[in-house]
Order: C-alpha cells, then structure tokens, then sequence
C-alpha cells in the first residue's frame, strides 16, 4: 500500500496536465526506469522519457505550432509515439491518435475532419511502406514541395509532416531534422508554454473504433486523463516498483489510459510494439512484468501460447481485462494459468475513459463476474432504454455516465454529441448493464446490439457467455439478421477449441437443452477469426453483413436444388 | 426417408406441439395456427423437424410449414437432398 501512499501525494499536486505530470515524475525519480522495450532490449528513464518529450513541444514550439492547434501521429506503439503524446501535451496541442490499421482513405478522413496541422508518421505498421504510401496518395504535392511548406488540396490545414525515420521522404522533416529545429526553442520557453496548459484543455483526440459507422473524435481533457490515471493506478495496486505490460495500441483509450496509469504511479511500462501473443509472454517473462492489460481476445492467444511452451511468469500479480466481453472462464484462467492474482476486469469508453472498476484487492469472483465499482467522483445510473426513467438495482437498462474523465464533445459534430451526452450531462453508453445493490456492475449486452427475436430481447453477450460453457467451444459471437418471420434470427459465429469438430445440429441441441428457445440461435457458423478493429475489439457489424451474405448464399443454394429437383420431377 | 415416413413423423411431431389433437386427425390443409400452434410452438416445431430430420433450418423457413402439406414438401426437399 506504499505505492498508493506515493501515488496520493502526486495526485494532489499535479491532477491537472499531462506534461506536468511526466515533468513532475522525471523530477521525483529521474533514474527509474519509464519505457521497457524487450524485443528491442531499449529502455528509457523517466528523465530521458520526459528529456525527449520537451524536445518534441520545443519542435513543435518552433513549427510555429499555436496551443490548441492540432498534431496526429501515425504510428504502432514506437518510443516515439509516447514521445509525440507527452510532447504535444508540454506544448498544449491536443493529439489526433490515428488507428495504426488505417488506410489513405480513412487517413484522408481523420487528417480532414480533425484539422491537423503536423503529422508525425511511421513507415508502415504490417508492411514496409506502407503508411508513407498512403500520405503520398492522399497528398501528391508532397513530393514536389519543402518541409514545413506544403499546401495541400485535399488537407488544407496540413501544413508540416515529419517522418518517423533517418532516411529523408520527399516533403517531410526527418525526426533527426525535427530534433534539430527544437533546439532553437529555449528551456525557459519551453516552461513558460507548458505552464500555460490548462486542465480543461484539450488533450487528445481519439477516434472511435468504428464498430457502429463513421469515426467520431472524442475530445478528452488533460483534467479528464490525469484524474482517470491517477484512479484508475490506485484501484490497481500499482507503485514505483511495478513494470506494467501494455500490449494494446496507444491510439486506443484503454492503451493511452494504461500508459497513463503507470506514469502516474511511477511503473516502468513494458511496451509490446504490435500485439504477439508470444512476444507479449515473452516480454512479460523478460521484463518481469507485475502487470498486464489487454482485450479478450489478446489474453486468449497469451493462454494459448502458454499452453504450448512454458514461461516463467511468476512476477505477475495484477492488470486488468476489457475492450469487449470478458468471459468470466477467461479472466478465471488469466487468474489461474498466467498467476495473476489480483487481475480483474474494467469497463471504461473512448468518450469517458475508465468509469467502473474492480479494485485489486476486491473479491475474486467480484474481479471475476463484475466489472467491479464506479471510480469515485463517477456517477452511474441505469435507465429503461424505452422511457429514460431510473431502473431498479439488479435490473438491466442502458449504463449512463456522469465523471470527471467524460468527453467535452466529439469534435466539429455537435448533433452526434448530443445524441451522446444528455441536457443533464449524462453520457449514453449504448450498453445494457445491470448493478447490483452494493454497487458492482455488469454488462448484459449493447442496445444497438440487441436482438429482438419474435418480441423477445435477446442480448448476444448472455448467449456468447453460455456457449463457452459447451467443452468444444473456445469462444463466440452472436448476431441478428433480418429474419421474415421473426423480425430478427439469432446466428452465432463460433470459434472451436483447437482440434475439435461439431456440427451445428450438435451445438444446437445443447443450447436447447440448456436456454430458453428464443435464445437459441438458429444458424452456427464455424470459424477461424473474428473481424477486429487494431485494438481487439469484434467488428459486429462486420459480421452482421458476413452471416446475411453467407445465409442468403445457402438459401439460393437450396433453392436452386429444390426447383432442379422439381423441374427434375 | 419417403414421403409417406416424412407424413408419419411429421403428424406425430405436430400432433406433440399442439394440444388435443391426435396425430391421424390433422387435415393436410388445415394451417398450423389454426390448430392453436403459436410462435413458440412453431420454435418447438422446428427444433422437432431439426432434430428428427437432421437438418438446420433459418428461422423464416418457418413460413414454409404453414400446412402438413407444406411441411412435408418442404422437409421432403431437405432430406432428399
């Protein structure tokens, strides 16, 4: 409990700006170790980490970079994009966070509807190349103008872009010839612009993951994330001493509220570059890492990866699950199988960050079966979807969000805002969620994911729980597809446990046997992989369209061999 | 499987899921619902067809067992497949 004691007395002192905080940590322990990078056996200190980020705001400073101008960066988790972040911040720019998985026409998207300024961006994140193509693409007068002068058609506000690299690209700063123009920005005006920066500034920017349409910028404050890292390292346990593993992408908010977590309690963060599976265990063994966080979906390919070869894990005690629905059987073998004792699992969004979470030393089965308490200074109700009106305790409703750490809006989409954030404030998450008397919440499913079969509601989370239940099944997902007798048919994609086989029929007479009829969904679809956004998260969306292509290809199918037949006959 | 066996087993499946009926009594014509047979009976119905048939229907094919007479073409289609 010392480590919270350390973590308390930064909170009272510096809640309020990102840049603050990595100053004020590089002074209290400038020699601790801040970013581990296994693969890439580099390491930075918290003063190198904070030495760096200052270069970034002075290069930024020397752009001619106005506060409240905005930067994005494009890149997997490289050292350099936490530089860019706490760099950004010092400087008071808020940072576009653009998902590695992007493409040009997305890229186009997010540089467009967010106004950036400079863009810092990687060579590619899956193949070489990759990303500089896309900007080239999407911005051909690159290649014809000076860096730091470019006027651009298609990005008007677009003005510097600095290549994460040695190698000089047509248009583009290199990081080198970045660093270069920092210099001529003094300490003394580096401080006087980061004391300028404000808790209810705005921080960073973080595009929704797309799971429902077209990306939306949620804008967080300074005050929103520091107040939520400082939360959300309490409820974890974490100190100076831990090296907490973080294998999601910093773009993401679960990554960003990660990092942030572990600089505000003064951990070292063991940093995967792009999720492996075994160079997450890998890393975990290496850096001796006492923590972990990641989606479901990471945590099973880390399980099977265990179940392969033998790691000595024995460092882990903690870190937490989330980012869609945590199996409890998955957080119990998380528990089990990688000795994380006090792991548990947490609920939190892009547009409010961490809201409710299992504290370390809460029960297991509370770690295991809920997604813990709401932080405090958030508030939560649970309303009728239908009526607005505040649900019972123990009864589902839609979860809404009143917290310190929630969105000040999506940028530049004040409609969309509106539909998010009520009159009175509250933010409307879209989830069903139930709490209980003593305050522990639990997720039953989304409203938009809602299946309504026949009348009945059927939530796709309920029914994914129950078929992991069946010993050949890994893990699965539900969807509703119009249906012309029901309104909407149940199918589930499944995911079988390695080596095994089922039929449909066989799954089925096991659901009936088990739930009520209207829960049983009425098609399976065995395979291999899920649609993912970067950060994990099931594409349902995605899989929607695949189950009405794929059943509307048999019903042809079936079709046609009906009328062969009777024309046959 | 002919159709006279597919007649049998669907009378008896049909004769299960609606009350006060006997198996030889249900006219081919007569529509299901008229027999008392409701969404829910038509969900236990399909899961019968599925079981005694082996096969996995969608939920719309539902719309296609209206009458025992419906219900045989439609089965018989599957299972001769």
């Amino acid at each position: 409990m010392g480590g919270n004691k350390a973590v308390k007395v930064m909170q009272e002192t510096d809640r309020l700006a990102v840049g603050k905080l990595l100053t004020k940590r590089a002074h209290i322990a400038p020699n601790s170790r801040a970013l581990l990078y296994y693969k890439q056996q580099t390491e930075y200190t918290y003063g190198e980490f904070n030495k760096i980020a200052g270069d970034v705001a002075k290069g930024l400073i020397a752009f001619g970079a106005e506060r409240g101008s905005h930067a994005a960066v494009w890149a997997i988790n490289l050292p350099e994009w936490l530089f860019i972040q706490f760099g950004c911040a010092k400087a008071g720019i808020p940072l576009v966070a653009i998902n590695s998985n992007y493409r040009a026409y997305e890229l186009e998207y997010v540089l467009k509807q967010s106004e950036t300024t400079t863009l810092f961006i990687a060579d590619g994140a899956s193949q070489p190349g990759e990303y500089l193509a896309a900007i080239y693409e999407i911005c051909p007068e690159l290649r014809t103008t000076r860096p730091g002068c470019l006027q651009a058609a298609r990005l008007p506000a677009l003005k510097n872009v600095v290549f994460l690299g040695k190698e000089q690209q047509p248009g583009m700063f290199t990081w080198q010839g970045f660093f270069a123009k920092s210099k001529t920005i003094s300490d003394k005006e580096l401080a006087v612009r980061e004391n300028t920066v404000k808790g209810e500034d705005i921080f960073t920017i973080q595009y929704t993951s797309g799971t429902t349409g077209t990306p939306k910028g949620a804008m967080l404050t300074h005050s929103s994330y520091v107040i939520n890292a400082f939360e959300t390292a309490k409820y974890q346990g974490l100190t100076p001493q831990d090296i907490s593993c973080i294998p999601l992408p910093f773009f993401h908010a679960y990554g960003c509220i990660a990092v942030m977590a572990a600089v505000a309690a003064g951990a070292a963060i063991a940093v995967i570059e792009q999720f492996n599976a075994q160079e997450l265990v890998k890393t975990l063994e290496g850096c001796q890492a006492t923590a972990v966080c990641g989606t479901p979906t990471m945590f099973v390919a880390a399980l099977e990866e265990l179940s392969h070869h033998c790691y000595d894990l024995s460092s882990l005690r903690g870190g937490n699950m989330a980012g869609a629905f945590c199996p409890p059987q998955l957080v119990q073998a998380v528990v089990d199988k990688l000795g994380a004792r006090e792991f548990g699992i947490l609920y939190g969004s892009t547009e409010a960050i961490i809201s409710i979470m299992n504290r370390w030393d809460d029960s297991l089965e509370h770690r295991i079966n809920t997604l813990g308490q709401a932080l405090p200074e958030v508030e939560l109700k649970i309303v009728d979807p239908q009526t607005g009106e505040t649900v019972a305790a123990g009864t589902a409703g839609e979860l809404c969000i009143k917290s310190p750490s929630r969105m000040k809006g999506y940028y530049k989409m004040p409609e969309a805002t509106a539909q998010a954030i009520d009159s009175a404030g509250w933010l409307h998450s879209g989830d069903l969620a139930c709490i209980d008397t003593e305050g522990y919440c639990r997720i039953t499913g989304r409203i938009k994911d809602m299946i309504i079969r026949g009348g009945e509601n059927v939530y796709p989370a309920e029914i994914e729980e129950f078929l992991t239940t069946h010993p050949k099944i890994k893990d699965a997902q539900v969807v509703g597809i119009p249906c012309e007798y029901y309104g909407e048919e149940v199918v589930a994609f499944v995911r079988l446990q390695a080596g095994q086989s089922a039929t449909p029929l066989e799954i089925k007479r096991y659901c009936r046997e088990r739930i009520a009829i209207h829960k049983v969904p009425a098609q399976f679809l065995f395979v291999e992989q899920y649609p993912q956004t970067a950060s994990g998260k099931v594409q349902k969306f995605k899989l929607r369209e695949l189950a009405i292509q794929l059943l509307s290809e048999k019903i042809h199918k079936n079709r046609g061999a009906c009328q062969n037949e009777q024309t046959a006959n | 499987m002919n159709r006279q066996q597919i007649e049998t087993r669907l009378r008896e499946i049909i004769a299960k899921r609606v009350r006060n009926i006997s198996s030889e009594s249900i006219d081919m014509d007569t529509e299901l619902t008229a027999l008392g047979l409701d969404s829910l009976g038509f969900s236990w119905l399909l899961a019968d067809i599925e079981d005694t048939f082996e096969f996995v229907m969608q939920g719309s094919d539902i719309l296609k067992l209206k009458t025992l007479s419906g219900a045989i073409d439609y089965v018989e289609n599957h299972v001769s497949k």
